[in-house]
């Protein structure tokens, strides 16, 4: 009986390190959520801009300077959110890369 | 023939007013609080009787536990479980709000923008207090791209301040597109049904398979919603 225990407890606690070890490195195997964003993530930025650059012409009454500024700003935006993408640089701001 | 933009009409049901802000109760609050009733009921019933070998409703709510928590694990790491309340009651509101919008006379709370809009922005604000709270001002480091020139870092600073702004944007658009357009399409099909007569059949074979579709649509949007939760979550905890 003791044994059978003391087996027990061996298993269990090989379960719980290789579990512990499976939980703490972050797999990276989301494609399907990294490409349904796409086609939304292209033009959300669009609409900040624009929503941005319409705020800050109706502040400084300086139509349609801003709106045109911030509308290829988000133009940009999109499109480096499509590279992000593509890339599989992650989701995090900016093009750092994962070591 | 039916108007198919006629289901997302909210109705009064029990009209309120303070300080002349309408805070009436719609058909969208009623359906809101049947979801999360009925996940209370669910996780309560089943759970009553706790047992080593679970009875069907017990590993119903086991099944949605391991799904949150290996989402959770695979996509934030072992840190991310003290979000788990936050993960879990997020992807069952969605994911029952969605399957009880599909029972016919009821209402999806999802296909209003403003409901997502504001689940996307409570989210964002979470994910940014939480980055800074963590790392503090190391955190806005993260809108200056590594490997960049610094002359074109006037430009590309502003680019990634806005493709972060766009997160919510991004995440309420997808949910409330897909809901919507989908009960668009289910009721303009089920408009045809009456009006073709014995060919109606086609229109109704469409509406079944629609149906199914949808529910697929309802399953794989708060999966995408919670999955990107999770992904916002990691960038803020495991800043790189």
């Amino acid at each position: 009986m003791k044994n059978k225990l003391q087996d027990l407890n061996k298993r269990l606690k090989k379960f719980e390190k290789k579990n512990l070890k499976k939980n703490l490195k972050i797999k990276k195997n989301n494609d399907l959520g990294l490409f349904i964003k796409a086609g939304v993530e292209l033009i959300s930025p669009i609409i900040v801009g624009i929503v941005i650059g319409i705020f800050l012409d109706n502040h400084f009454n300086s139509k349609p300077l801003f709106l045109i500024i911030f509308l290829f700003l988000g133009f940009g935006g999109g499109i480096s959110n499509i590279y992000k993408t593509v890339k599989r640089l992650g989701f995090e701001v900016g093009f750092k890369k994962k070591k | 023939m039916a108007d198919p933009i006629h289901q997302f009409e909210i109705k009064k049901i029990y009209p309120l007013e303070l300080n002349n802000v309408d805070i009436s109760f719609t058909n969208s609050s009623l359906f809101m609080i049947l979801t999360v009733s009925f996940i209370s009921l669910l996780l309560i019933l089943s759970i009553r009787n706790k047992r080593i070998i679970p009875t069907r409703l017990q590993s119903i709510s086991e099944i949605f536990y391991e799904f949150i928590s290996n989402m959770i694990n695979d996509n934030i790491g072992s840190k991310g479980q003290k979000f788990f309340s936050l993960i879990f009651t997020l992807f069952t509101f969605i994911l029952f709000g969605n399957l009880f919008g599909l029972l016919p006379y009821s209402f999806t709370f999802t296909s209003h923008i403003i409901v997502t809009f504001v689940l996307a922005m409570f989210i964002f604000l979470f994910v940014t207090l939480i980055g800074v709270f963590v790392h503090g001002f190391k955190f806005f480091g993260l809108f200056v791209p590594k490997g960049v020139p610094i002359a074109m870092l006037p430009l590309m600073v502003p680019i990634e301040i806005i493709s972060y702004l766009s997160r919510p944007i991004s995440l309420s658009i997808r949910l409330f597109a897909n809901m919507m357009a989908g009960h668009t399409m289910l009721k303009v099909f089920a408009g045809f049904i009456f009006s073709l007569g014995v060919f109606g059949i086609a229109p109704l074979i469409v509406d079944v398979a629609l149906t199914a579709f949808e529910v697929l649509v309802a399953f794989l949007q708060a999966y995408v919603f919670t999955v990107l939760t999770c992904l916002y979550l990691n960038d803020a905890i495991n800043l790189h």
